[in-house]
């Protein structure tokens, strides 16, 4: 059961034929300001991207616009064979729900629910959405705490847990609802390094498991290892993506090469 | 009773305690009704005032603002003096129910507002991205969390009405400080008579503020803890249990 595993999920590749999400020609306008700008993004099911770019790229924005926290202002969406095409206000919240169901996220602040504990935060969704009962969803919350390696804190409010802690919490109520594709939004950056590595190893060890997640993170050395593919955004846009050694190594594009230096420090 | 001297009133008060409780009884009664009805009515005003309908959400901003915009006294005789000549008529105590329930859905109707805007954003954005409904959002994340922040000044403005309810006295409401006047009037003895009522009111009040008082020391416990985790703070914070 537990995940602290050490397979390199790049030995097992996934089979790029079986496209899972397709985004095409998303846009997010807030206001004046395009956040989003015409992004298209095809991922496989198993496959792990690492979405990279300097602070206001639009990462965040891109990760809420796949499970909907945000509305895109156009383009079209499809997770599971569910499609979404975006135009004015369109959007039913049955249409919503279906799509959102196949997706997890994991916040950088985790949003924990500070009212419940553990194991319930883990549990509540279950009960409501998939109807299941008191019992099996607080089972299936213990199962998920012991895969995060958290089962003795099932009974602790998130005050009494360190960050890292809440963290895999956080992970840990995203997977209980048996999402399709997991979406991390720099779920290490609000923690000390070596919290940090507790998480990305919980992440790393999803990614052995054939876990479709794409992860937006600031961790060069995570992105270089365990994706498949990096996908740099730089001002709402895609301008580069490819195999991790190919963008990290040789970037073919001026601003992924100035990036890459900004942060790795060369 | 006695013959009045100056200083009297600080020994004979106790003796107009009685004649004063039936009027402790009434205000605490309409306490209660403006308190019981009102912050129910303030909850539904709360929520309305977020509601994405237009009519609903304006309906509910005129009665709060109007609602805390005029003195209960001025609400007290427009609905007993005012409405009487459009033709609506309610006694003296019904009056003082109505002008006491709309003060107080008002103001718990701001109150709650906006502990339910001091509950993070990411709190609902959490729900939704478990595919949680709007209403469970509501029920289940948000409210809980707000009703904690808005308990403690739920609990002062329950205060507030109490001694509030001491102006219904202008509309011949028979409450304690409307039987404290009559008797002031009759005997010539207000010292005595008003230290019996401020006595009473006191007995009430005093307690209550201190429950207040710490029943937001405690609550503030969970606010702040609540806030810790959202600036991730590795050391435990303290034992929260109850409420
Ligand atoms: N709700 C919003 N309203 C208005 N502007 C927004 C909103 N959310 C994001 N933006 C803007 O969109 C742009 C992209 O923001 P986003 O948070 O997606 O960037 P990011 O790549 O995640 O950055 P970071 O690395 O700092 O997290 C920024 O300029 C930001 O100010
Ligand atoms: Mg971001």
């Amino acid at each position: 059961m537990s995940i602290h595993t050490e397979t390199s999920p790049t030995e097992t590749a996934p089979d790029v034929s079986n496209e899972f999400v397709r985004a095409e020609h998303l846009v997010k306008d807030f206001g004046q300001h395009r956040a989003v700008n015409d992004v298209s993004l095809s991922v496989a099911k198993g496959e792990v991207i690492a979405l990279i770019g300097p602070s206001g790229a639009g990462k965040s924005t891109l990760l809420r616009c796949l499970n909907l926290l945000e509305t895109p202002s156009s383009g079209s969406l499809q997770i599971a064979g569910e499609r979404i095409v975006f135009e004015g206000d369109n959007l039913k919240r049955p249409q919503v729900l279906r799509l959102r169901r196949h997706t997890g996220m994991v916040f950088q602040s985790f949003n924990l629910f500070p009212h419940l504990t553990a194991a319930k935060n883990v549990a509540l969704a279950q009960m409501r959405v998939l109807g299941r009962s008191k019992k099996e969803a607080m089972d299936r919350a213990l199962t998920q705490l012991d895969r995060v390696g958290l089962a003795s804190k099932a009974d602790a409010y998130p005050s009494q847990c360190s960050g890292g802690q809440q963290q895999r919490i956080g992970i840990a109520r995203a997977l209980a609802m048996d999402p399709d594709l997991m979406l991390f939004d720099e779920p290490t950056s609000g923690l000390d390094p070596e919290v940090g590595a507790e998480i990305l190893a919980v992440m790393r060890a999803l990614a052995g498991e054939g876990t479709t997640m794409i992860i937006a993170t600031h961790e060069m050395e995570f992105a270089r290892h365990v994706s498949h593919r990096v996908v740099v955004m730089v001002e709402g846009a895609i301008i580069e993506e490819g195999a991790p050694e190919q963008v990290m190594s040789a970037p073919t594009h001026e601003r992924t090469q100035k990036f890459l230096s900004a942060v790795l420090g060369r | 009773m006695s013959t009045v001297t100056p200083l009297s009133w600080l020994w004979e008060w106790p003796h107009w305690v009685p004649t004063l409780l039936p009027g402790l009884g009434v205000a605490l009664l309409l306490t209660v009704i403006s308190c019981g009805i009102g912050y129910p009515l303030g909850f539904l005003l709360a929520l309305m005032t977020e509601a994405r309908s237009k009519p609903l959400k304006w309906t509910a901003l005129v009665l709060v603002e109007v609602g805390r915009g005029i003195p209960i006294l001025v609400l007290l005789f427009v609905v007993y003096q005012g409405l009487p000549s459009v033709g609506i008529l309610f006694d003296a105590l019904p009056s003082a129910c109505i002008a006491f329930v709309w003060s107080a859905a008002a103001y718990s109707a701001e109150m709650i507002r906006v502990s339910i805007g001091t509950v993070p954003r990411g709190q609902s954005d959490a729900s939704y991205a478990l595919s949680m409904s709007r209403f469970d959002t509501y029920r289940y994340i948000v409210l809980p969390q707000a009703a904690r922040i808005s308990i403690p000044p739920l609990v002062s403005l329950t205060i507030t009405m109490f001694h509030a309810t001491s102006l219904a006295s202008v509309i011949t409401v028979s409450e304690l400080m409307h039987i404290a006047y009559q008797q002031g009037a009759i005997y010539f003895n207000y010292m005595t008579v008003f230290t019996a009522a401020a006595v009473i009111y006191l007995v009430i009040t005093v307690p209550a503020a201190i429950f207040a008082d710490r029943l937001s020391k405690r609550l503030g416990g969970v606010t702040s803890v609540r806030q810790t985790a959202f600036r991730r703070r590795r050391t435990p914070a303290p034992i929260v249990t109850g409420i």
